[in-house]
């Protein structure tokens, strides 16, 4: 045994540097750097040392522990030895070569995108080259290595396990130049132009950014170029597994790029699929090109699968999440993005975040002051249909709309809004709703109604709130849900009743064709014992007509006036409550009105007429010097205004005496007339009428209960100077549209209100208390605005 | 200033003369109808007996003709006469 040991050592030692020397030789002809003998000398010593243990055990030849372990000693040092051997080849050879070509030769101008291109590709080919080289040297090099490793087994097993290409990659990639990064980003990126350039799918700009200064005709040969480096640099990449190591990072980072750019693309295409466009999109472009860069794989058909089936399609559902508002506004037309939005939810988080985001934008873009009530109203059924195509399960609805529900049952103007699209001549979705769905009108009092044939059933999904009624969820037609708001038919028919009133009595005509149309179709909704009151106000009008033609015809000579009274004879208990405020007429009406009573009862000997003063229409004309102002008001601001024929100025305590009303009401009557710019108030409590239409012009300033009096009286001259400047800050008629709306949606307002409001919902409107003010005084002035008790109100 | 009315468009609501606000049959406002009918006015007027007693015409005529009210006024039992 210890003949054998001793004539393995001795042949390990002489032929040791001989391997060694010739492995030296292979590496430096493969590369221009000089050997350094010192480590071999070095190493030699310690393996000297490893030797002559060995030999010294061997000396004691019955002991076989020592021996072996010396053995071991020897081959784990020859091991170490030819290893550290190889690495400081790599390091001191390959790694240099490799930088060097890299390093040294420069880039050219700047400017030069198409040069810097070509150098770029031409440089790393050539690097790439040199790196296979030496890579490729050092294999040969570990071959006769291993080859005369055979003769030691315990040497052979301690260095099979190194890994050429591993430590090439790991010890020329320890330190990179610092410009290494981007050189590979670039040459990846003008890989996948010269791949892509091909098939016209460029992404962004790039295609200008990289050959923006190459003529058109050396492009085709720049594309070459860039095909031929990326080619060869990728293949020798694949052969010595450094994909990882040189490209990965840069080609996800480049299929990010291309995923928001297409994702980009899609932003705001609603009518068209883009799913199905986007997966072939994939296929076609980046899937090839990442099989070039890669080479065929496992792992590269795993990362096209991943690009498709998540990261692409999760890039889509996240952009048509974010823009289902916009979605919701444009459904119908946008059915296909919904289409597609519900084949990408995959996940219940997806579903969630949903729910959030779509929730966050109906509360930024729709629940707020600014917006009109028919807006939300049009959004929130547009929102009805769209996620029921979304999600036919009704939960996302349910969850996205609770609080545009909520919203709209704490607007004042809300069922009005309701009951009038249901029943305006404008076109609108209520309309047709009603129209369409009458046929299963009163369904949700039956319950074998609501079984529709034509639904697929769906169950529930898991997520859905179980907690809550699912009455939403199955509801059907959009019109139940939105009386579903109120919880009840009848303070929808209440309302109706109350609009019908307001637009019967506004309106007096005794024309009430297009009313009965509506009622029919209320009827068939809402039941006729719902509408009965409904039908008896109409049944009202057209007897009215009938009565009024025959009393006129009865009425004495004495009493006839210059002008036509008509009237409308209700039936009490079937109308809604009127305000009625004591309102003395002129006198000839009032005689009118008496014997018009008195006609009447000789058609009706057993009725009698009671009249309701306050309400009505009275048309006037207002004849000044320089000509006339028509107006229709209430009676009680006829009567008003005939006051000043008589006497002018009036104080305000003698019109509250004359009118037999209270000071609030006879304020709120002047305010109207103050608007109009038909009375000026001055001094305070001193009213007159204006003499000419021209005194309209001048400017007046509204009055602001909070403050002083005299003091908004006193500001009209010294401000009249600044007016000019401060309302070419101001987009006046920007300002006067917003502050309608909130007006219209909330009645009255302060004017501190109105500006914190705007500084919420119009960030973007410049305004300050000082210009707004006046901007309120002049919409007073113009007669837009009414004011009283500090707070403005809309004139209509 | 001269004030011109061009147009009066006046309101006003007609009541039966009558004393109490509700039929003593049906209970329902004399202003309303009876329980039988769906518009009030013309549509279902008021008769006067010759007791004074007023009612619903529907609701009386309901009323003299059930078999164990005799012809007699529900309000004061005598006769009913038109
Ligand atoms: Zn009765
Ligand atoms: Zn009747
Ligand atoms: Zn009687």
């Amino acid at each position: 045994m210890s003949a054998l040991a001793a004539s393995i050592a001795a042949q390990a030692a002489s032929r040791l540097p001989a391997v060694l020397e010739h492995c030296r030789s292979i590496v430096a002809s493969a590369s221009s750097s000089p050997s350094s003998p010192s480590t071999l000398v070095l190493e030699q010593q310690r393996l000297g040392a490893a030797i002559q243990a060995y030999f010294g055990c061997a000396d004691a030849a019955d002991d076989r522990q020592r021996r072996a372990s010396a053995e071991a000693v020897l081959a784990g040092t020859l091991a170490d030895l030819i290893l550290s051997e190889c690495r400081e080849s790599l390091r001191a050879q390959a790694a240099p070569a490799f930088w060097a070509v890299l390093a040294n030769t420069p880039q050219p101008d700047q400017s030069n995108s198409g040069a810097i291109a070509t150098w770029l590709a031409k440089n790393m080919q050539a690097a790439f080259a040199v790196l296979e080289a030496s890579i490729a040297a050092h294999e040969t090099l570990f071959e006769a290595v291993l080859d005369f490793a055979q003769s030691i087994p315990s040497l052979s097993a301690a260095i099979r396990a190194f890994n050429v290409n591993t430590e090439a990659g790991a010890i020329v990639f320890a330190r990179p130049l610092p410009e290494f990064a981007a050189m590979v980003e670039q040459f990846v990126t003008l890989s996948y132009w010269a791949h892509a350039v091909v098939h016209d799918d460029v992404p962004n700009d790039w295609h200008k950014r990289i050959c923006d200064d190459v003529p058109e005709e050396a492009i085709e040969a720049l594309q070459q170029a860039v095909g031929a480096a990326t080619a060869a640099v990728f293949s020798v990449c694949q052969r010595r597994k450094l994909q990882h190591r040189v490209l990965m990072p840069f080609v996800l980072s480049q299929l990010d790029i291309l995923v928001k750019a297409q994702t980009e693309a899609m932003a705001n295409l609603f009518a068209d699929s883009c799913h199905e466009a986007a997966g072939q999109w994939i296929d076609t472009y980046p899937a090839p090109w990442l099989r070039h860069v890669l080479g065929e794989s496992d792992e590269c058909d795993q990362l096209i699968s991943y690009l498709k089936t998540q990261w692409l399609s999760q890039s889509l559902a996240a952009l048509r999440t974010t823009e289902l508002f916009d979605i919701i506004v444009d459904y119908p037309e946008s059915a296909n993005a919904l289409s597609d939005l519900r084949a990408l939810l995959i996940h219940p988080q997806q579903r969630a975040a949903l729910v959030q985001t779509l929730r966050a934008s109906f509360e930024r873009r729709l629940l707020h002051p600014g917006a009109n009530t028919p807006d939300i109203l049009t959004q929130y059924i547009s929102a009805i249909r769209a996620l029921r195509q979304l999600d036919e399960s009704g939960v996302i609805l349910e969850q996205v709309c609770a609080p545009v529900r909520e919203y709209l049952f704490g607007r004042e103007d809300t069922i009005r809004c309701i009951v009038s699209s249901l029943v305006d001549d404008a076109e609108s979705d209520l309309r047709d709703e009603l129209a369409n769905t009458n046929a299963s009108a009163n369904a949700d009092s039956d319950v074998s109604d609501t079984e529709d044939a034509t639904d697929s059933w769906n169950p529930v999904p898991l997520n859905a709130d179980l907690t809550q009624p699912s009455s939403l969820r199955k509801t059907s037609d959009i019109i139940s849900l939105l009386i579903s708001i109120y919880g009840s038919k009848e303070r929808f028919v209440d309302e109706y009743r109350a609009l019908l009133s307001d637009r019967l009595i506004s309106t007096l005509s005794y024309d009430i064709d297009k009313e009965l149309r509506n009622l029919e179709l209320l009827k068939l909704r809402f039941g006729e014992a719902n509408m009965l009151f409904s039908e008896v106000m109409l049944r009202d009008i057209t007897e009215s007509k009938r009565n009024n033609t025959s009393v006129q015809e009865r009425m004495p000579e004495s009493v006839k006036l210059d002008f036509p009274l008509n009237v409308i004879i209700l039936s009490r208990l079937y109308w809604p409550n009127f305000k009625t405020e004591p309102t003395p007429l002129p006198k000839p009406v009032e005689d009118f009105m008496k014997a018009y009573e008195a006609a009447f009862e000789i058609l009706k000997p057993t009725r009698a007429l009671h009249w309701k003063h306050s309400v009505g229409i009275v048309t006037i004309s207002l004849d000044f010097e320089d000509g006339e102002l028509e107006f229709s008001v209430a009676p009680a601001m006829a009567s008003l205004i005939m006051l000043f024929e008589r006497d002018d100025p009036w104080t305000l305590g003698e019109l509250v005496e004359a009118t037999e009303s209270s000071t609030a009401v006879v304020r709120k009557r002047l305010a109207f007339w103050i608007a109009q710019r038909v009375v000026i108030e001055s001094p305070a409590d001193t009213f007159s009428v204006i003499s000419k239409i021209a005194d309209q012009g001048v400017p007046l300033q509204g009055i602001d209960a909070d403050s002083d009096e005299e003091d908004a009286l006193h500001n009209i001259d010294g401000e009249a100077g600044e007016e000019a400047e401060g309302d070419e800050e101001l987009d006046v008629t920007q300002c006067f549209m917003f502050v309608s709306m909130m007006l219209t949606n909330l009645g009255s307002l302060p004017a501190d209100r109105m500006l914190t409001m705007m500084g919420m919902y119009a960030p973007t409107m410049p305004i300050d208390d000082r210009s707004f003010r006046r901007f309120l005084s002049n919409m007073v002035a113009d007669g837009k605005l009414a004011t009283s008790g500090g707070e403005y109100q809309l004139v209509k | 200033m001269k004030v011109r009315v061009k147009n009066w468009s006046a309101v006003a609501v007609w009541r039966w003369k009558v004393d109490d606000d509700t039929c003593g049959i049906c209970r329902m406002a004399f202003d309303g109808c009876c329980t039988d009918c769906r518009l009030p006015g013309d549509e279902c007027p008021l008769v006067w007996g010759q007791c004074k007693h007023c009612f619903h015409m529907h609701c009386i005529l309901k009323w003299v003709h059930s078999p164990n009210a005799n012809q007699l006024c529900p309000m004061c039992r005598q006769e009913w006469k038109f």
